[in-house]
């Protein structure tokens, strides 16, 4: 209990931005899919011929996975807050068309006639009866919109748009259920916050009131709206705004811990030794999303490992050693996408086959070979980006021969307790996480040679280094600063001290001087 | 006051249609369109403030054709009362009886007071019932509200569809009796659909059976029973009659 609270204390300036950014997300999406669903439910009304095909576009929407929404989004519009915002927006269109629809459409035929009869013309009759009956209706699809809005949007997190879902997904990566509850809690108060009030603004909005009431509703149905106001203004307030006029830096990473902490380490330097105001875009969804990031310019540089860009991003089959692969990456990434690798910081991650001592000694496993004959007992889990990658499992499967009794896809971060805890047999993780000396796992031999060197190293945009040489001095200063066993301990730092990406980074930068003028 | 020359409407699956017709009403009279469902009388009502539009002839109002007439200002100068809930449901009386004022945007506080003054004239105590929703009334104190609303509009002309339909005896029997005696003093044009023949004999200067979409006979309700032009008017009241004969034998 009293963890929960430290991380609240600890976290709460962190805290009330993101709860900005989510109300800012959520609050401009559902005000977009208001504006828009009630333009097209509207322009629907008494057109039955063209309601069937719309509603079925927007029913077709709401269809598709939020995340794979957010996937297709990410081409067109890239990452950040805008792609974000469409994705939300048409995910809340659809429960505020049905019911505008719905509630104007279900009032009786003879009320509609009985309006022509008195002679009200279309808009009298529009706004003064069919919007006034079918409010409740409206409101009831606006509220749903709006919960739907506050969840949906903890999972622009993926593609950088900040907001709760950074919580969540960074919990998830660095194995800490408290900073997972840290996004999840707030969201699911701030969903029935949300819920409440509109449900307040539309009492006071509800026409049907007796004359000695109606003064009170004047004075009521501004302050429903003020509370509204006044949420969204925080969010617009605790926006994060680089208000300064530098030149930015845009600092990313992908979604696993030591990932955050060699941007962070990448991102102080850079705040220490330049002039340039350093932004943050962690926890992106994979290596595809942050390339294409880097290609449309809305990140400046990274950190990757050479095998990754090697397999995954251009696609090369055979195994060089680590010199010749990152010589290969190099003049690939200049010459394709004006990229360039900075030298690497001095360790590689590969990926690990992991088994459990116990399962280890008594199956005599040293190598990955040696799990041919086990494994049709066994059950190997990995990251859904590790089953979709080049140097990924189906490849991994093909050159040893492995054919498993099942697989579990989960996230990088819970794959180490799922193997501890008896789950899953064998994991793909990653070689320098701290979690495999501290749950006693045993790394298996790549004895075939499967897997590239997958040395890690700054990635930049050549625009960015020309534009800012310093960057690039900056940067060159972590050449070889990092060993596997530093980088083991760094991990271990954030998944097993439950401490922060940015302390664990500040204090190797200190304590290696690197923070020191040169 | 209002012409019906030889006009006609047909419908593709409903089967209230109309022959073509013919009809004249003059100002101040009270007609009583008379028939049973399906037989057309609620599309005449409807063909004179153009909530339908005929196949062919032409509805004269006021010696002008409807088609002429904005329809919306047309409907606004005629008085209509429905049968079901003309009322809407979200305004209280005060705000219902004002409905066409409103829409007309004329002057809040004469409407204000010509609606109480309106009320009152349909036994409606304004300090009572002004600021109840329809939901809260009888059916017989929403239908009175109806009529308030239909004369506040100062028209000449009232429509009315079945608007007792749906009342008990005794209710509609006061209603009646109002009706009468509100349009006696007003001079109101009156055009009343109705398929209760007592209602029909009790309002009427003129009564019109319908039959089947065609006008069987016009004529006073003792033009009709003692000189039927057709059997089937003729067996509209032979059927009634015996019997109130049969109940004074007794």
């Amino acid at each position: 209990m009293s963890t929960a609270f430290d991380l609240l204390v600890e976290r709460w300036p962190e805290l009330l931005e993101k709860l900005g950014q989510h109300l800012l997300l959520t609050g401009t999406s559902t005000t977009a899919a208001v504006v828009l669903g009630l333009a097209i439910g509207l322009s629907l009304r008494r057109r039955p011929a063209a309601q069937g095909p719309v509603m079925a576009v927007i029913n077709a929407l709401q269809t598709v996975p939020s995340l794979a929404l957010l996937a297709i989004l990410l081409p067109l519009f890239g990452i950040g807050t805008l792609p974000a915002l469409i994705a939300l927006t048409l995910y809340a269109l659809l429960p505020i068309v049905r019911n505008t629809l719905t509630g104007i459409e279900e009032l009786p035929a003879e009320l509609i006639e009985a309006c022509n009869a008195l002679g009200f013309t279309d808009r009298q009759r529009l706004l003064q009866v069919e919007l006034p009956l079918a409010l409740p209706t409206i409101m009831a699809g606006i509220r749903t919109a709006a919960v739907i809005s506050v969840g949906v949007a903890t999972l622009a997190a993926f593609i950088g748009a900040g907001g709760l879902g950074d919580f969540i997904v960074r919990g998830l990566a660095v194995n800490n259920n408290g900073l997972v509850l840290l996004g999840a809690v707030p969201a699911a108060l701030l969903a029935l916050a949300l819920d409440r009030m509109l449900l307040a603004v539309e009492a006071r909005l509800r026409t049907r009131r007796r004359r000695s009431e109606r003064t009170t509703r004047r004075r009521r149905l501004p302050l429903g709206l003020a509370g509204l106001a006044a949420l969204l203004t925080v969010g617009a307030l605790t926006w994060p705004s680089i208000d300064d006029d530098r030149p930015v830096v845009r600092v990313a990473s992908k979604n696993f811990t030591e990932q955050y902490i060699l941007a962070e380490i990448m991102a102080q330097m850079l705040e220490r030794h330049t002039e340039l105001a350093v932004e943050r875009k962690l926890s992106l969804g994979s290596v595809h999303v942050v390339h294409n990031a880097l290609l449309a310019g809305e990140v400046d540089l990274y950190p990757e490992y050479t095998g990754t860009a090697w397999r995954a991003i251009l696609d090369e089959r055979q195994t060089l050693d680590a010199a010749a692969t990152l010589e290969q990456v190099r003049a690939a990434y200049r010459d394709r996408f004006g990229l360039d690798w900075l030298p690497p910081f001095g360790f590689e991650n590969t990926y690990a086959i992991l088994v459990r001592r116990e399962l280890a000694e008594r199956e005599s496993l040293e190598t990955i070979s040696a799990l041919a004959d086990t494994a049709p007992e066994l059950v190997i889990g990995f990251s859904a980006e590790f089953h979709e990658r080049a140097d990924g499992f189906p490849a991994l499967r093909a050159a040893y021969g492995l054919d498993f009794a099942d697989t579990a896809e989960m996230d990088l971060g819970l794959l180490y307790r799922a193997l501890r805890e008896g789950r899953i047999d064998v994991a793909a993780g990653n070689s320098t996480d701290g979690r495999i000396p501290a749950f006693d796992l045993v790394m298996l031999r790549d004895d075939r040679g499967f897997f590239p060197p997958y040395d890690a190293a700054p990635v930049v945009r050549q625009a960015v280094l020309e534009r800012h040489p310093e960057v690039g001095t900056t940067l060159r200063r972590l050449a070889g600063r990092l060993d596997a066993e530093t980088v083991r301990e760094l991990n271990r730092g954030v998944d097993q001290e439950g401490r922060s990406a940015s302390a664990v980074a500040a204090e190797f930068l200190r304590s290696r001087g690197l923070l020191d003028r040169p | 006051m209002i012409v019906l020359d030889r006009v006609a409407k047909s419908y593709a699956r409903r089967h209230d249609a109309l022959a073509p017709l013919s009809l004249e009403i003059d100002a101040g009279e009270r007609v009583v369109l008379l028939g049973s469902s399906g037989s057309g009388k609620s599309t005449l009502l409807k063909l004179i403030n153009r909530l339908l539009e005929p196949d062919e002839g032409e509805v004269r109002l006021r010696g002008r054709r409807v088609q002429d007439y904005d329809p919306v200002a047309l409907r606004r100068g005629i008085g209509y009362v429905f049968q079901g809930i003309g009322l809407l449901p979200h305004l209280d009386v005060l705000d219902n009886v004002m409905t066409v004022p409103h829409l007309r945007g004329d002057d809040e506080q004469q409407a204000r007071r010509q609606t109480l003054d309106w009320l009152e004239r349909v036994q409606l105590e304004p300090g009572e019932y002004g600021d109840r929703f329809p939901d809260e009334l009888s059916g017989g104190q929403q239908q009175r509200v109806g009529v308030a609303r239909a004369l506040a509009t100062g028209a000449d002309l009232l429509l009315m569809d079945e608007p007792f339909g749906a009342l008990d005896a005794i209710t509609r029997d006061e209603l009646q009796a109002m009706l009468l005696a509100l349009q006696q003093e007003l001079g109101t044009t009156l055009v009343f659909v109705t398929h209760d023949l007592f209602e029909a004999v009790r309002l009427a200067d003129r009564i019109v059976v319908l039959h089947e979409g065609r006008i069987e006979q016009v004529g006073t309700a003792s033009d009709l029973i003692d000189r039927p032009a057709t059997p089937f008017v003729e067996h509209l009241f032979d059927t009634p009659l015996q019997a109130l004969e049969q109940l004074r034998a007794r």
